[in-house]
């Protein structure tokens, strides 16, 4: 089983980011929303789920946490056999750093054991705080984890992410974008 | 008379490629630096000692020649295969640079030991001896090549234009010829530009003494105007542009001040979702963010050209993620062995693919 995990503040955009790479429509428990996330309808209650099929058969699970609260016994178990973990911030909350503090901690020894990338949305609604001031706040913790701007609708911003994680994993995947048959 | 190589190893090196002789001198520049030695590449008459590459087709031939025309010089032959470089003078690639420097400094004491005592034959001794004194480099090596000074470019001028704008707070207009121009936005850290891309390329790389150029602040309703009246004017994030330009500026090289014998480390990695990916800078970005090491020693580790890495360096420079001073931040670790490859790569590399990256 290969798992990857998004996580996140209610409305940050977890089930649109997975939606953009899954393979198959998100699975999702979506109930009629009672947070206080304006314009939002909808807000998933237990959890999303997508798929990528791969060439060779195997497949990538992606889960997506809901963003309630009162869900957290489930994040273990969604944690087992996963690559990396997703975290993604919505920069027009209120205390942004104080969601950043609550889903490292709540993933710290996932986060150690495994990769982590920093999803930054809603960055258009509001400028600050910065992506350096994000790497600022993360550095307490003697990590160093990719933070890109993202825009959870913009697949492109998505595959990025995901592409830092691979190579926060191990560096040593071939980039075809270079050179090829490079010898020494 | 050429003295400039008296006191250097005069190394030849066959059967490698141009990209690798252009590493094979920036590795001698590292080792000047460390090891205040200096190696330089010459021709096959002037060599004290002969690195042979064996993936070269020609390359057991190449030694057999080395062997019978030099006997007494010593040869170091590099090979992908292990079996191949099985042998008392052999390193495997890639390679790993103290270990070369080790091997260069053995044998060439070793030569020095025994030049003077073993007799080669009396004539070949006597020509020899003339080529030594007319020692003359092969002309590939020019320090120029690796270091670039921003200052002397486009990169250089729009850097210092920028930061005035930003002390100052105000629009900076530079003008080019035929009506095309750069405009600075320090507020919103934008900039707007009206210049064939084409033409961009051509003029990053050129000396700044040679463009005509000459700026001027203006008001933001000057700016909206032009705005209007300028129906191809773009707009990019300041820093995607600085990125964008220093790569065409750097042309795999260095800017001047970087120190290649110095470790490099990355304080975070770029935001790569409003930046032009270029070729590997995912990579570097990820071993540097975690490692400090030497920038020539990133092309061994990545296998990839020199010359990304040095572009790279260039741009992450640029925006103010580099660092050069002993990190002593234990978030960093100095690379000792080669990182290893994660258990499921095969997985990793898949998604990437899958998801067009790869
Ligand atoms: N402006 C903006 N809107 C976004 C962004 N990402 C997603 N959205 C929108 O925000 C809304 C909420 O996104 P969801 O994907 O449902 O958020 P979620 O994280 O799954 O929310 P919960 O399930 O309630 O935890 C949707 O209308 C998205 O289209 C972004 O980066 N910027
Ligand atoms: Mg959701």
């Amino acid at each position: 089983m290969h798992k990857i995990i998004f996580t996140g503040p209610v409305g940050v955009g977890k089930t649109t980011a997975i939606n953009a790479i899954s393979d198959i429509p998100t699975v999702s428990t979506e109930q009629v929303s009672t947070a206080q996330a304006d314009n939002k309808t909808h807000t998933t209650v237990a959890l999303d789920y997508g798929m990528i099929r791969l060439n060779n058969g195997e497949c990538i699970h992606i889960y997506g946490t809901p963003g309630q609260g009162r869900f957290n016994f489930m994040w273990k178990i969604l944690s087992e056999g996963g690559l990396g973990l997703v975290m993604l911030m919505d920069n027009s909350r209120d205390n942004p750093f104080d969601d950043l503090h609550f889903y490292y901690n709540e993933f710290k020894s996932f986060i150690a054991a495994n990769a982590l990338i920093v999803g930054i949305t809603h960055m258009e609604d509001k400028k600050t705080p910065t992506i350096s001031d994000y790497h600022e706040q993360l550095r307490r913790y003697h990590i160093n984890p990719p933070i890109f701007e993202v825009d959870g609708r913009n697949r492109d911003d998505i595959r990025s992410m995901i592409q830092a994680l691979m190579y926060t994993l191990d560096i040593g995947i071939v980039d075809l974008d270079s050179t090829k048959n490079y010898n020494h | 008379m050429n003295t400039a190589y008296q006191n250097s190893i005069n190394i030849v090196a066959l059967g490698l490629d141009l990209p690798s002789l252009t590493r094979l001198k920036s590795l001698f520049k590292v080792f000047k630096s460390i090891y205040k030695n200096e190696c330089h590449l010459v021709e096959n008459d002037n060599a004290d000692l002969c690195i042979i590459d064996f993936d070269d087709p020609k390359g057991n031939a190449l030694w057999q020649q080395s062997l019978e025309q030099y006997p007494s010089r010593p040869n170091i032959i590099i090979a992908s295969d292990p079996t191949v470089v099985n042998h008392a003078d052999g390193m495997t690639k890639p390679l790993n640079i103290d270990l070369l420097w080790e091997f260069i400094d053995a044998r060439y004491q070793q030569t020095r030991k025994t030049t003077q005592a073993k007799a080669v034959s009396g004539v070949h001794r006597m020509i020899n001896q003339q080529k030594q004194e007319n020692k003359t480099p092969v002309n590939i090596d020019d320090s120029e090549s690796l270091y670039y000074q921003p200052a002397d470019y486009l990169q250089g001028y729009l850097q210092a234009k920028i930061q005035c704008a930003k002390q100052e707070k105000t629009y900076f207009k530079l003008n080019f010829r035929e009506n095309s121009m750069i405009i600075i936005d320090p507020v919103q850290q934008m900039i707007y530009i009206d210049l064939p891309t084409m033409l961009l390329k051509q003029i990053s790389q050129i000396s700044r003494q040679m463009l005509e150029i000459y700026s001027e602040k203006i008001s933001e309703t000057q700016l909206n105007d032009i705005k209007v009246k300028h129906s191809k004017i773009q707009v990019y994030r300041l820093e995607k542009f600085l990125w964008d330009l220093t790569y065409l500026t750097a042309n795999g090289r260095v800017p001047q001040d970087t120190n290649l014998s110095q470790q490099v480390f990355l304080q975070h990695w770029p935001n790569f979702t409003r930046l032009t990916k270029t070729p590997s800078a995912m990579r570097i970005s990820a071993l540097l963010v975690k490692h400090t090491c030497l920038l020539s020693s990133i092309p061994t580790i990545l296998r990839i050209p020199e010359y990304e890495v040095f572009n790279f360096y260039s741009a992450a420079n640029v925006i103010g993620l580099t660092g050069q001073t002993k990190c002593t931040d234990n978030t960093y670790i100095a690379l000792t062995t080669k990182p290893e490859a994660h258990k499921k790569r095969n997985i990793l590399s898949a998604l990437l693919s899958h998801l067009g990256i790869k």
